[in-house]
């Protein structure tokens, strides 16, 4: 945990309170979902496929400049949307109760470098369920940045902000690699071997996904083929871009806590919701904010509820703010830029070993606070019995 | 579509088959790669309950034999349902024939009696069930059937006395009033066509005579126990003429056929339910509170990941039965419906896909 983290200790009784309050409001959305929802993902499932043709066939006509903007423009637009409120919701799930096989959590591939599969597992288990744990959550840092003190300092790291940048740049090729943990490699906890064999997937996906853009697209264009290679090349650094910024966003603002491994031992379902509450952090704005960061401007809802469909976090996060408020947990919330600006200082000072050490890693856990807390209708000696 | 020259085949291997589908619907809806879709050309009122829904298939209906069913996938409140329905048209007609009545509390029955409209486009899925005429016909038959359960019988009737016009048939069709005779004109029709079909109805509302038993079975056709037997209805008519059956030691003679959805049996114990696991052919026993912990106890290994519900690493398709979701509590009957097994339990038996 930060220093001084801005939420309240809260007692063990609080906690399984708070949990409660989640899993009740989790409940009440899941059986409202009907003809809405499917007709929303519909929706958005359309707009990504005619925004592709339209950016596509608008960059066949790319010698002129006006159609090579509007073409890179709505093809970005495309794969941000696709990768985002579409993809990235669909995966997890959020709409397999439509019984929809086109749309299912477990097999659905979507247009990007990293495989389907591999997101499943990095993602939607690995970070989801370790979310900010240090030494769990591969998304702190994703093994090549520092953010947090508690990350143990090395001399590679005074690269941070080059190290960032060229994550923005590539951030598609580099979340395809991530779970071949290239990291481990110089630590030699992998062997190159392992690396190769992992590979074999990943490089299928690259295979076809650049075939897709910088192949076959520019051969059907005949002579017109520069501009749809360039402009190919453009979308994708813009889909690169913005998704590395709004996931950035997404828990490495100031103060989103990391936690320390022990935290995990006999969680309950309340110290959950509480650790994926104070690990992350949302973003204010409009419904176009919203729709084109899939619905990610609500980290926090979607940590707490990521199988419930994205549309639904904007209506659930006045409750979720509300519950918040009355537990005195802190709900991390602003501007992007002011946001991306905390995001960016931490790229910077702990590029830099400042640190912290963590003495006693169990005491930090939300358990051992509440322990220490004093509720108040219990017993003091009911309270101790729990610190052991 | 189906001779397609290989470079169009493995450019079309990479495109999304939705994706293909989304562009052929709007040329033509009924044009797809390869699901079945199918067109409602008429709907006509058999009963005050029962309506026939004519429909015509796409080209990728592959046909069925007398007596099957086929699935159904019709969206209600933005998700799919599924349910099976009993063919009534013959083998070889251009066009599908379904009877489906209301159920009282039915979603689907009744979302189709109400919403579905001549012009719609639904889907149709797999084909099955094991109701149909052996390969060589017995030399005497004997049909029975209940309400809605006419559906399979009239077309195993119809396609019986294709195959042989004078062959010895009897149907004895139970409902409650002469209102609720479904395709009542149709089998009258071949009654005549047909001197060897003994055509019976029985009304409930006709008093004591209207209700099975095996002395009133015996007065309408005295040799029931010679002959081959079909037997399609409520539970209720289907217990009482398995009862009969089994007592005269001639259940091998009566073929059946089952309506609906498994429902929960109150008498028996959760942790006795067996559970399938489809794909790895495994059939073990319901001992644990989750699907998760009693498919690990009996030394499967399905795919799991935080076993909290959360990361859906564990979601599989439930192909059938009556499971809860053991956080919201939730009850799910619906078939080929996705679950994360590691938080939810079983109610009755249950076929998992993995």
């Amino acid at each position: 945990m930060s220093t001084t983290s801005k939420s309240r200790d809260l007692s063990l009784e609080e906690i399984n309170a708070f949990g409660a309050e989640l899993d009740a409001l989790r409940k009440e959305t899941m059986a409202s979902l009907g003809k809405k929802e499917a007709d929303y993902i519909y929706g958005v499932r359309n707009f990504v496929r005619y925004t592709e043709i339209a950016g596509r066939t608008s960059l066949m006509l790319g010698w002129l400049p006006p159609f090579w903007l509007a073409g890179t423009a709505l093809l970005g637009v495309s794969k941000i949307v696709e990768n985002m409120e579409l993809g990235h919701n669909v995966m997890h799930g959020q709409y397999d109760w439509m019984n929809d096989a086109s749309l299912r959590g477990s097999t659905y591939e979507w247009d990007t470098v990293c495989t389907a599969d591999n997101w499943r597992h990095t993602h939607n288990f690995m970070h989801h369920t370790y979310t900010n744990v240090r030494g769990m959550d591969h998304d702190i840092g994703y093994g090549v940045l520092r953010l947090f003190p508690e990350q143990k300092w090395e001399p590679r790291f005074l690269a941070n902000p080059v190290a960032a940048a060229i994550l923005a740049v590539t951030f598609e090729w580099t979340l395809a690699l991530q779970s071949l943990e290239l990291e481990k490699l110089i630590s030699k906890e992998k062997t190159f071997a392992q690396v190769r064999q992992e590979f074999v997937p990943i490089f299928a996906k690259m295979r076809k996904q650049f075939t897709k853009d910088y192949v076959f697209f520019p051969l059907i264009a005949g002579p017109m083929f520069l501009p749809v290679i360039t402009g190919n090349f453009a979308a994708n650094l813009i889909r690169n871009f913005w998704t590395f910024s709004i996931i950035f966003c997404g828990h490495f603002t100031e103060d989103a806590e990391t936690f320390p491994i022990e935290v995990l031992e006999n969680e309950s379902r309340g110290q959950w919701y509480l650790r994926q509450l104070r690990g992350s952090s949302n973003l204010t704005g409009g419904k176009l904010l919203h729709y084109m960061s899939g619905n990610l401007s609500h980290q926090i809802e979607h940590h707490m509820f990521p199988d419930v469909p994205g549309m639904r976090y904007a209506e659930m996060s006045v409750k979720v703010r509300e519950i918040c408020e009355r537990y005195g947990q802190h709900y991390n919330t602003g501007a992007f830029t002011k946001q991306f600006s905390t995001v960016v200082k931490r790229i910077f000072k702990y590029a830099l070993p400042f640190s912290r050490k963590v003495e006693d890693p169990r005491a930090e856990t939300i358990v051992a606070k509440a322990a220490k807390v004093m509720p108040m209708t219990t017993t003091s000696r009911q309270v101790t019995s729990i610190a052991a | 579509m189906s001779a397609l020259n290989p470079v169009i085949g493995r450019f079309l291997g990479s495109v999304k088959e939705d994706w293909v589908d989304f562009m052929l619907a709007h040329i033509d809806p009924m044009l797809t790669v390869k699901r079945v879709l199918a067109r409602v050309v008429a709907i006509h009122d058999e009963t005050s309950d029962i309506k026939r829904f004519v429909l015509k298939p796409n080209k990728h209906w592959q046909g069925f034999q007398a007596g099957q069913y086929v699935s159904v996938k019709v969206m209600i409140d933005g998700s799919f349902n599924e349910r099976c329905y009993s063919l009534v048209n013959s083998p070889t007609d251009q066009v599908l024939e379904l009877g489906i009545k209301r159920q009282p509390k039915g979603k689907v029955s009744n979302w189709m009696h109400d919403n579905l409209s001549v012009g719609d486009v639904i889907e149709l899925g797999d084909v099955g069930g094991e109701f149909v005429l052996p390969a060589v016909l017995p030399s005497k038959m004997l049909l029975i059937a209940g309400g809605s359960g006419v559906t399979p019988i009239y077309s195993i009737l119809a396609e019986a006395l294709k195959r042989q016009a004078n062959l010895d048939v009897a149907v004895v069709y139970y409902v409650n009033t002469d209102k609720d005779l479904a395709f009542a004109d149709d089998m009258v029709q071949l009654a005549v066509k047909h001197p060897s079909l003994k055509l019976h109805y029985v009304l409930a509302s006709s008093g004591e005579a209207g209700r099975f038993s095996q002395q009133q079975l015996a007065n309408v056709c005295a040799d029931y126990a010679e002959r081959d037997t079909y037997l399609c209805g409520p539970q209720g008519l289907m217990g009482a003429v398995a009862k009969v059956w089994a007592e005269q030691g001639i259940s091998n003679k009566l073929t059946q056929e089952v309506f609906g959805l498994p429902a929960v049996d109150p008498n028996k114990p959760v942790s006795e339910m067996p559970i399938t696991l489809r794909r790895s052919q495994q059939l073990l026993l319901n001992t644990k509170p989750t699907l998760l912990e009693s498919a690990e106890a009996a030394g499967a290994r399905p795919v799991y990941g935080c076993r909290i519900g959360m990361c859906k690493t564990c979601s599989c398709t439930k192909v059938s039965g009556v499971v809860r979701d053991v956080i919201t509590g939730a009850i799910d009957d619906q078939p080929n419906t996705q679950i994360r097994i590691c938080v939810t339990e079983a109610l009755s038996p249950v076929t998992l896909d993995i």
